[in-house]
């Protein structure tokens, strides 16, 4: 999905200074309180939580649906609830 | 399957389900108490399934607002709250809980409390162990 497509947020978190792996943990625990379908979005940065985070929804049916990296090492990732 | 768990270090295989058996106090040991809970809710977050297992002094770590503030330290609640969230089970053994006086009521509610005839039972539900 190109940059800036992400049309509605459903949910956000923000794990800013946070380590590993407490912005995995945040993100999870949203997105078990979710929806299918619905978009989570996720702000930190901790540079290994932006690779680990969706490398932890490669096997449970999250979409990752982009990677948006910010001014200063932070970053959004966007994820969609799988069904 | 297997993923590359990075960030607690390793290989972690996501299809076994992991029992982590907690023996120490919550305090001065080497920080295992925080150790098992870092651990246990990192395989929650990838999505495996795993339980805590309270025995001996660690029936310590679900007492009901400690507050170990004057020894400077934090407890450990928040991350047995997280636990809960992302669907972990808390299981305490009886016999541990007798031999230190604690009451059922002097506990946090998210847990279940376990006789050692059901010790087996809950081994048989787990392929991966962790004794801290």
């Amino acid at each position: 999905m190109a940059e800036g497509s992400i049309s509605k947020v459903d949910v956000s978190v923000d794990t800013k200074g946070m380590n590993c792996p407490q912005p995995l943990i945040e993100t999870r625990k949203k997105l078990r309180k979710m929806a299918p379908g619905q978009v989570l979005e996720v702000l930190g940065d901790h540079a290994m939580s932006r690779k680990e985070i969706p490398l932890a929804m490669q096997d449970t049916g999250e979409k990752v649906l982009e990677v948006k990296d910010e001014a200063n090492g932070a970053w959004k990732i966007y994820i969609q609830k799988g069904g | 399957m297997t993923t590359n768990l990075k960030g607690i270090g390793g290989t972690f295989n996501k299809k076994k389900r992991t029992l982590i058996s907690l023996s120490h106090g919550t305090y001065g040991h080497d920080d295992d108490a925080y150790g098992a809970m870092l651990v246990i809710n990192a395989i929650l977050a990838m999505g495996s399934e795993a339980t805590l297992l309270l025995r001996d002094d660690g029936v310590y770590m679900a007492l009901k607002g400690q507050d170990p503030n004057e020894i400077g330290q934090e407890n450990n609640l928040k991350q047995l709250s997280d636990l809960v969230d992302l669907g972990g089970k808390v299981y305490v053994l009886g016999p541990s809980l007798e031999a230190r006086g604690i009451e059922r009521p002097e506990l946090i509610d998210d847990i279940t409390v376990i006789e050692r005839k059901d010790l087996v039972k809950v081994l048989q539900q787990h392929e991966l162990f962790i004794n801290l």
